[in-house]
């Protein structure tokens, strides 16, 4: 008896445990939710939380021309109103309504809505301080999971310098890395790291720069372990590290995970030069810290360089840069530290055909010969990376040459790595105007040149790609005393010159391109303007592996139109050379000459040569002198430039 | 005129080779399998990893990503996995018998920080037997351990 009403009082027990358990999906409690429901979307348009900076982050909403909202996300995943993507106040009241939504409601493999905006909960409920018995916190298991893995303690910005035989890498890129411990300065191998970049969807190089510059890709964010941004950045493109760690709080960089785990499945629409890898890095960011203000400041363009500045500049947010040098920048801080005997000694691996490991490499003592094959051997690895294009592969002669240095000592290595790169904040900032005066066979002249980005070859390098240029829209005007008219004297829709060295150990070639429209000088006419295209390739050399002094030399293939020409065009080639010198590291002379001859369309030839001085004074400040002659026309210019 | 314009789409082309190669920089997507269970991301991110190190940081992300609970640190697939990812920088370490992969390659196989130097001179003296001719990470992940178990004394100083 007792027994049978035990069970018939358990049965009981368990039926009305089943019934208010789904009672959150049955009438039980739905009234409550309801008002809840309706309470808090009162409070939270009273407090206009629709319209607070940290909302506006949340959903990355940016004002639009006429004064309202649009979010910069695409994916429509990424919201809760239908409308969301342009109504703040209605994503708000959605995103709360979803919060209540019982999770048997939900399809098979859906996360609960507040798994989903984990950073939106929290902000809500700090703001509006949820009454967890009346919205019911639901449990997150795959966000737990992915937080506790993930697990970190400090944020650091990482800038990957200059590539300039890629065009998405030219202006430098940048990343977060998650760090886990925060005991150690090095071994950050194994921490997390967050990129954001374009998913491109196809391998044609035209459509691929067309859809990059109109953002028909889906840009994305991806975290994966940092040692394979070290292979890709580091060893397989050769581009120096620079990390600066971020003074975030737990509570910020708890946010900043959160907001990561929203945006992790979604896309914004990738665009090259606005909504690219640095700027959303930047919004990240300030999700983290809303009182950060870092993507203001950018309008029309967004150089990875320019961010670290926005970064730097804020007082107490970033500290001291750490510098992780490139695969091939670390072989040349070793090849630097050689003795005169130890460098004979890698010459000889480097060009010794049979035996590779010949009598100046035998000679050396036991410990020379450990830090010359750890040289060799950093070499070794950028020829297999770059011939294998992968991470595992290691030639069967890189095999015996490590066999070789397992046999050797282990060699004390330097504490201080040699910098072959500045820190990009050094730099002089990407937009610039230049006046000057001059004089020219047509008289006295004034001139006027402004560009929105980036850096020209006689620019002081710090901070920059060295020995390169890269120039967008950079437009120039004269106006000449005599004729009293303004006109203009280029016009540079992009121009690029990379003058990588080309040495023993590393083949590298020097090219330039250019678009754009330029003065004739050569001929008989006065003030006519050509289009001009242009590609060159050559070699530089450099007087060393630190050297100071350049020399350069291009054949460089050029096609003009203009009214002027007879048949409206001419097609030639300018084989032309110069010389770098920097003098300090204000002072740089560059003499440049050559002899360009066009025998197809209008016929003509002239050679030309010009020196040039340039002398920075500050940061963002520099005076210059040239002279110059082309054909017959000689020419003499003083001007200051100033960035900004 | 027209052959200019073709060497500057040449430049253009010739310069973009490096995506054309389906390279990571693009990004090992790997952020929509790591963060949410999206069939249609899951494609663009499949599309997208036939890069340098695509399928080597897609293994380690979607190991976290579908919550496999899998704890990075002493789990044989992230070995495996450091291994594959990082195996010229790591082989480079071992012949020299330190460095900052091989540290990390410690860590992963649950050797404290003290026992770096004790490990590097280990996985140095060992190079030849665990890097072999075929350095199938797993077998050298494999090597790694016999040669740890010829030193119990080390050995039990990582948590294997």
């Amino acid at each position: 008896m007792k027994g049978s009403t035990h069970t018939v009082w358990g049965q009981v027990v368990v039926a009305l445990g089943l019934v208010l358990s789904g009672a959150s999906a049955g009438f039980a409690q739905s009234g409550d939710a309801q008002d809840y429901r309706r309470e808090l979307r009162a409070r939270a348009r009273e407090a206009r939380l629709f319209d607070d900076r940290e909302w506006r982050l949340l959903v990355h909403y940016k004002p639009t021309l006429f004064g309202a909202y649009e979010s910069q996300e695409d994916a429509p995943a990424f919201f809760n109103a239908p409308n969301g993507k342009t109504n703040p106040e209605a994503e708000l009241a959605a995103t709360i309504e979803r919060f209540f939504i019982d999770p048997a409601e939900l399809k098979a493999g859906e996360e609960h809505p507040q798994c989903d905006f984990p950073a939106r909960y929290q902000w809500l409920k700090s703001r509006l301080s949820f009454d967890s018995t009346r919205l019911r916190e639901r449990p997150c298991e795959r966000l737990d999971r992915w937080m506790s893995e993930i697990n970190p303690k400090g944020v650091t910005l990482v800038f990957a310098s200059y590539f300039m035989s890629s065009p998405a890498s030219m202006f430098g890129h940048t990343l977060l890395r998650l760090d886990q411990d925060l005991g150690r300065a090095d071994g950050r191998l194994l921490d997390y790291s967050v990129n954001f970049a374009a998913a491109p969807d196809t391998n044609n190089p035209v459509l691929y720069v067309f859809r990059g510059l109109f953002g028909y890709f889906k840009g994305q964010f991806s975290v994966a372990p940092y040692y394979t941004r070290v292979q890709d950045y580091s060893n397989w493109e050769s581009r120096d590290l620079w990390e600066y760690p971020l003074n975030l709080s737990p509570d910020q960089i708890d946010t900043l995970l959160r907001h990561l785990w929203e945006l992790g499945g979604n896309y914004f629409d990738y665009l090259y030069f606005q909504e690219n890898c640095s700027y959303h890095i930047l919004s990240v960011l300030e999700v983290a810290n809303p009182e950060l203000r870092l993507t203001d400041r950018f309008a029309f363009h967004v150089i990875p360089a320019e961010t670290v500045k926005a970064v730097t500049d804020q007082p107490g947010l970033a500290g001291n840069a750490r510098y992780r040098p490139s695969l091939v920048s670390q072989l040349n801080g070793k090849r630097v530290r050689l003795s005169p005997d130890e460098t004979e000694g890698l010459r000889a691996l480097v060009f010794n055909r049979e035996p590779r490991i010949g009598p100046e490499y035998q000679a050396l003592t036991d410990q020379a010969k450990a830090r010359v094959l750890d040289a060799y051997l950093d070499y070794r690895h950028y020829l297999d990376m770059q011939a294998s294009k992968r991470p595992d592969w290691i030639s069967s002669e890189t095999q015996i040459m490590l066999t070789e240095r397992s046999k050797l000592p282990v060699v004390e290595r330097p504490g201080t790595a040699v910098e072959f790169s500045s820190r990009p904040e050094m730099g002089h900032d990407s937009a610039r105007v230049r006046i000057a005066a001059g004089v020219d066979t047509s008289g006295v002249f004034q001139e006027i040149a402004f560009r929105p980005a980036y850096h020209d070859l006689m620019a002081k390098d710090d901070g920059y790609s060295p020995d390169s240029q890269i120039l967008f829209g950079d437009v120039g005007a004269r106006y000449y005393d005599r004729s009293g008219r303004l006109r203009l004297q280029h016009f540079r829709l992009i121009d690029v010159v990379s003058l990588a060295p080309y040495e023993p150990l590393f083949h590298r070639k020097s090219f330039r391109f250019g678009i754009g429209v330029d003065t004739i000088r050569d001929l008989p006419c006065r003030f006519c303007n050509a289009i001009r295209l242009d590609y060159g390739a050559g070699v530089t050399a450099r007087s060393g592996i630190r050297g100071a002094i350049r020399f350069y030399s291009l054949v460089d293939v050029i096609g003009e139109s203009s009214r002027y020409f007879d048949r409206h065009y001419r097609l030639g080639a300018d084989l032309l050379g110069g010389v770098l010198a920097d003098i300090g590291s204000a002072w740089r002379v560059h003499l440049a000459g050559g002899y360009a001859m066009f025998p197809l369309g209008h016929r003509s030839a002239y050679s030309h040569f010009t020196v040039s001085q340039r002398y920075a004074i500050f940061r963002n400040l520099d005076v210059r002198a040239e002279l110059g002659r082309v054909g017959t026309r000689r020419e003499a210019t003083v001007g200051v430039s100033v960035y900004f | 005129m027209k052959k200019s314009l073709a060497v500057a789409f040449g430049v253009l082309m010739g310069a973009s080779s490096a995506f054309a190669a389906g390279y990571g920089e693009a990004g090992c997507g790997l952020g929509s399998v790591a963060f949410q269970n999206q069939p249609g991301a899951n494609q663009i991110v499949a599309a997208s990893l036939n890069g340098l190190l695509g399928n080597q940081s897609f293994a380690v992300t979607s190991g976290t990503s579908n919550c496999d609970a899998q704890p990075k640190l002493m789990a044989e697939s992230s070995q495996e996995q450091f291994v594959q990812s990082n195996f010229t920088s790591l082989a480079k370490d071992m012949a020299a018998g330190e460095g900052e992969n091989l540290a990390a390659f410690a860590e992963l196989l649950g050797c404290g920080a003290e026992n770096e130097k004790a490990f590097g001179a280990l996985m140095q003296s060992r190079y030849a037997e665990i890097v072999g001719d075929d350095h199938a990470p797993s077998a050298v992940v494999a090597g790694v351990k016999q040669a740890l178990a010829a030193e119990p004394e080390l050995a039990s100083r990582c948590a294997l």
